[in-house]
């Protein structure tokens, strides 16, 4: 693997952790602590592979990982905003029912323990353009540099992300979303419907989160595996608060993070005199490294916990 | 003067408060364990797996696999509690105690939670697999890993192409550093009959857990031009499994579990571990009234410890080579042959004669 492989590494460890902080975007800037990500995650990466399972397409699966990316979501707005609940507290509960329900419906749906069955996985993106190529008919066999060889949710999750950012940035429905955020009751003085508004972005962050969780099931592998989101969720949230509640920032969060794994793991098999625990805790002396030298100042959405 | 937050909780219009009383009675109920059925007195066995949990086609697997046998043939009541982490262990450990005549628990890093939590229970007994507790209710099973490790490694030298083979494990415990410790010395002795060095690359993912990891590791090891890997890693193998089905001339070695057939003809080989047997004796022994506590060692010598026929793979070896692990299994059989279980004794390690022992 050559410094090329590192790029590509990047994307493959960037990726999910993007969707997923993204999610987390989405929520917090219309005023809800999202600490959920990881149960979303989950609850995407398992509905992912089950949906797969029993339609046989693994497309329909990633639909199945929105879904249960929403479910999650749908929870989480119910109980803090119907119910008015502290929005951290109900995100750890749902963090922690989300694995025992997974492991749960695993054994439920699967009969097995752990570890499902395999599905049929996402092509990689060379095998997603072939098919359109042909279907089309164009003939040849498509070449995309750096990423080719891999999960064409990659392509996809960047589209998505830009297309998340430019939503949240840009658009009147993104501004009224921040609004809500900054100050609902301006806003609902304004006549916005703010707690429509907020259950909206709720739901719809815990699909991307949802797809976060899919890419990692069915994307890189093609079986779901208890426990498998190993906490990236939880990045997700620490990527969120290094962008400073900014797309572009929490892009830029994202892309350091995937650095750091992917640089760690390139290091692992190269200077293996050094022991594994250097690379390790590599990434995360970089999260910390980065974090301390905090770049940019801008605060968390002003009402951002508050109804 | 009022808390702000009991103010608000008034405030509240009678309609609101009782569906959030409802609600909270729902989410309640849905806790709520099914009504127990009765049951005649038979014995309770509890297994404590570890965070891997069942499913992880390896350790725990294997030993659910004797307590399920022992509970077709002794009419016992198995069930199995898995732990979230490690900080669950003493407490769910004390509630297993408390509940079951015989508690089953599985892993080194239960180890010092067993030793905390048995003496409290003098009348039950503990079946310990993987490190060394004491206590005359306790019977703890060390498996000499290094053995299987050693097969593994002399399969991967004596097949490997391209002279670069590659280890991916969990956690960097006793038991996995008996793995990898073997693994190398198994490599050693292959490179003394092919006379030529084969590099080993080792990586850590730092986790049971952690497939996705896994599999980006094996890519990274398959990047480096490694063409065989061995995996001591638990449920992150199955992302190592992965990138193994996925890309040409790769081959893999796993643990514990005979998965030869999971990927025909790209699972060399697997290592074998009989704790399946352990537990099994062990819980007869406990029916039959003759229990025999202390920690025992077991290896190839006493059928605990080997490598699979190669059922799918014996065509793509030599026949020098199959001769070779032929021998180096009987030689392990033999149990006169110490193979190192510590990274720090693989360097001193003299490669046994292979060639000799085919009489």
């Amino acid at each position: 693997m050559s410094a090329v492989g590192i790029v590509s590494l990047t994307a493959a460890k960037a990726a999910p952790l993007l969707l997923a902080s993204l999610g987390g975007l989405l929520s917090e800037s219309s005023g809800v602590i999202n600490f959920a990500l990881e149960g979303m995650m989950l609850i995407g990466a398992f509905m992912a592979v089950w949906v797969a399972h029993a339609s046989g397409s693994p497309w329909i699966g990633l639909a199945g990982g929105l879904l249960g990316g929403m479910a999650i979501g749908f929870l989480h707005s119910v109980v803090s905003l119907k119910f008015r609940a502290n929005q951290i507290v109900s995100s750890i509960a749902l963090n922690l029912l989300a694995a025992g329900v997974a492991g749960m419906l695993l054994n439920e749906v699967f009969g097995v323990y752990g570890t499902s069955p395999s599905v049929a996985g996402l092509p990689t993106t060379n095998q997603a353009l072939a098919s359109v190529f042909s279907k089309i008919g164009i003939a040849g066999e498509p070449e995309v540099p750096l990423i080719g060889g891999m999960s064409v949710l990659i392509p996809l999750a960047v589209l998505l992300g830009l297309a998340v950012m430019a939503f949240i940035a840009w658009s009147t429905t993104g501004l009224h979303i921040r609004a809500c955020g900054e100050n609902p009751h301006a806003a609902r003085a304004a006549g916005l419907p703010v707690t429509g508004i907020r259950f909206l972005a709720v739901v719809a962050g815990g699909g991307l989160a949802g797809l976060g969780g899919a890419f990692l099931s069915i994307g890189e592998l093609s079986q779901f595996v208890e426990r498998m989101t190993h906490g990236r969720g939880y990045l997700a949230i620490a990527a969120l608060i290094l962008g400073r509640w900014r797309p572009a920032g929490v892009l830029a969060a994202v892309l350091v993070f995937g650095f750091g794994q992917a640089l760690s793991e390139w290091l692992a098999v190269r200077w293996t005199y050094l022991p594994d625990q250097v690379f390790l805790v590599f990434p995360y002396a970089v999260c910390l490294s980065v974090l301390v030298v905090r770049i940019g100042s801008k605060r968390p959405p002003s009402a951002l916990g508050r109804l | 003067m009022p808390l702000k937050g009991m103010t608000s909780c008034k405030a509240l219009p009678p309609g609101r408060f009782f569906s959030r009383v409802f609600a909270a009675v729902v989410f309640f109920l849905m806790l709520l364990p099914p009504p127990a059925a009765c049951a005649a007195k038979t014995m309770k066995v509890v297994v404590l797996t570890d965070a891997s949990g069942l499913g992880d086609k390896g350790f725990n697997d294997v030993s659910w696999k004797g307590v399920q046998r022992a509970q077709a043939d002794f009419h016992l009541k198995a069930q199995f509690v898995q732990s979230r982490e490690q900080a669950d262990y003493v407490a769910n450990l004390s509630m297993a105690s408390k509940f079951a005549d015989i508690v089953v628990t599985l892993g080194y890093l239960y180890t010092d939670a067993v030793r905390q939590v048995a003496p409290y229970f003098p009348d039950t007994f503990f079946i310990h697999i993987e490190g060394e507790v004491s206590g005359d209710h306790v019977a703890s099973y060390d498996f000499k890993s290094e053995e299987g490790g050693f097969l593994a490694g002399l399969a991967a030298g004596l097949f490997t192409k391209k002279r670069r083979v590659g280890v991916v494990t969990g956690m960097d415990i006793p038991p996995v550093e008996a793995y990898v410790s073997g693994f190398r010395a198994g490599v050693k002795t292959a490179e003394k009959y092919r006379n030529e060095p084969v590099e080993i690359i080792i990586v850590s993912a730092g986790s049971f857990n952690d497939p996705v990891k896994g599999k980006s590791l094996a890519q990274a090891l398959v990047a480096r031009g490694v063409d065989v890997i061995f995996r001591a890693a638990g449920n992150t193998g199955v992302g190592v499994n992965e990138t193994v089905r996925n890309t040409e001339g790769v081959y893999l070695i796993a643990e514990d579990l005979d998965q030869d057939a999971d990927i025909p003809g790209k699972i060399l080989a697997s290592t074998l571990k009989r704790m399946d047997v352990a537990v099994y004796d062990a819980i007869r022994d406990i029916v039959q009234g003759n229990f025999k506590s202390g920690h025992h060692w077991l290896g190839a010598a006493e059928g605990a410890m080997d490598i699979t026929d190669m059922e799918y793979s014996k065509h793509l070896f030599s026949s020098n080579d199959l001769l070779l692990i032929r021998n180096a299994r009987r030689v392990l059989k033999d149990g006169s042959r110490g193979i190192p279980k510590r990274h720090n004794e693989v360097d001193g390690f003299q490669p046994p004669d292979l060639k000799a022992a085919t009489d």
